[in-house]
């Protein structure tokens, strides 16, 4: 907090929503030496930041382009979509990419069927249940054997 | 045309029964209870589902619609199916109706054709009243980008009397005509505008308050 209200010019990193996953990306931008924002609507929800969290809250609605600038965006290195509506995710990332011209952009989606619109403005999608599936396939070796274990 | 009327409560009903006579509708509609009530109420088709999903909007049989209406409680929602409807089956025309009016410029950038909020259309009406005067009348264009203007020449003002190629009229300016006495004149640089000629002008939005200083009173209200 203290180190970002000096007002070194740090890496800035734009979390929006404050999930289990935006919160832990937050504390690992801290400890990465980055200045961070995170935003949700539900103040609530910052509860959930770890220890080693150490930027700025706002509460606000993070697809709203008056909050993402308060966020301070324009200045932002990366940009990381993690609200738990894929609608909102896919509106913030292309406000980042698209408007803002944010250098690095993640977007969390659980549904994929549009994705390759959100890859082709250059933006990163991380998918929870793609990755369930290669971890199961890792962990069982299915991809290998061609049986279950 | 075929159009797709998606989400919505009053406006999916109003919109399904002004358009059901003229046109093939798919009306889709998350609400269980509200998608029964517009398939009794209209006798037509509906599917009740989420038109966030594209195996949804397949149901629905949406492929190459001329348009869809998207009336999602949420904006985001409205963009993500609007897109969805535009990239995966090729709907032509996609409307938003959006309750945050930062977001009609920003969803025409990402695509959609036509944006539409009430509070956008209600402070841009309000912007023009106060400053227009009684004597001039405008429409608009292209989500208030282009206006048409039409305004009286006031007596006193610098222009009038001159030749248009001598008004010095800002850029993205044209005078489309001249009604003088009640008949029209579509003029050229040599024209000459009277006191008491009307003008239909049409112009850049930005410049349309220089434009009418023009031909208003030089020491005028404006």
């Amino acid at each position: 907090m203290f180190r970002f209200l000096a007002g070194k010019q740090h890496q800035l990193a734009v979390v929006a929503g404050a999930s289990r996953f935006g919160t832990q990306t937050a504390g690992l931008f801290s400890e990465k030496g980055y200045d961070v924002v995170i935003i949700d609507a539900d103040s609530g929800a910052f509860s959930k930041l770890p220890d080693n969290f150490d930027g700025l809250t706002i509460e606000g609605d993070a697809s709203d382009t008056f909050v993402l600038e308060a966020a301070r965006i324009k200045r932002a290195a990366i940009c990381v979509a993690a609200t738990d509506s894929d609608s909102t995710n896919s509106l913030i990332a292309q406000i980042a990419a698209c408007v803002y011209v944010v250098p690095a952009v993640y977007c969390r989606l659980s549904d994929t069927a549009n994705a390759d619109m959100l890859t082709r403005c250059r933006i990163h999608i991380i998918c929870p249940s793609d990755l369930c599936l290669q971890e199961f396939e890792r962990q069982s070796r299915l991809a290998d054997n061609g049986g279950i274990l | 045309m075929k159009i797709a009327i998606t989400g919505g409560k009053a406006e999916a009903d109003f919109l399904a029964a002004s358009l059901k006579e003229h046109h093939k509708l798919a009306v889709i509609n998350p609400d269980t209870e509200y998608a029964r009530y517009l398939a009794d109420i209209h006798n037509i088709p509906v599917v009740c589902g989420d038109p966030r999903k594209a195996y949804v909007l397949e149901d629905a049989g949406i492929r190459h619609f001329d348009a869809l209406v998207s009336l999602m409680a949420d904006d985001a929602d409205s963009l993500a199916v609007c897109q969805l409807a535009k990239e995966k089956f090729g709907v032509k025309k996609t409307i938003a109706v959006v309750t945050n009016p930062r977001n009609v410029e920003l969803f025409r950038t990402f695509g959609v054709t036509e944006v539409v909020s009430s509070a956008y259309m209600v402070s841009q009406h309000l912007a023009q009243l106060s400053t227009l005067s009684s004597l001039v009348s405008s429409f608009s264009l292209e989500n208030e980008k282009i206006v048409l203007t039409e305004l009286d020449v006031s007596p006193g003002s610098r222009t009038a009397g001159l030749p248009v190629c001598s008004m010095h009229l800002p850029p993205h300016v044209i005078i489309a005509c001249i009604i003088r006495s009640g008949n029209m004149i579509v003029p050229d640089g040599q024209t000459v505008v009277n006191t008491g000629d009307r003008l239909v002008v049409l112009s850049a939005a930005e410049v349309q308050n220089k434009l009418i200083a023009l031909f208003m009173p030089e020491k005028g209200s404006i």
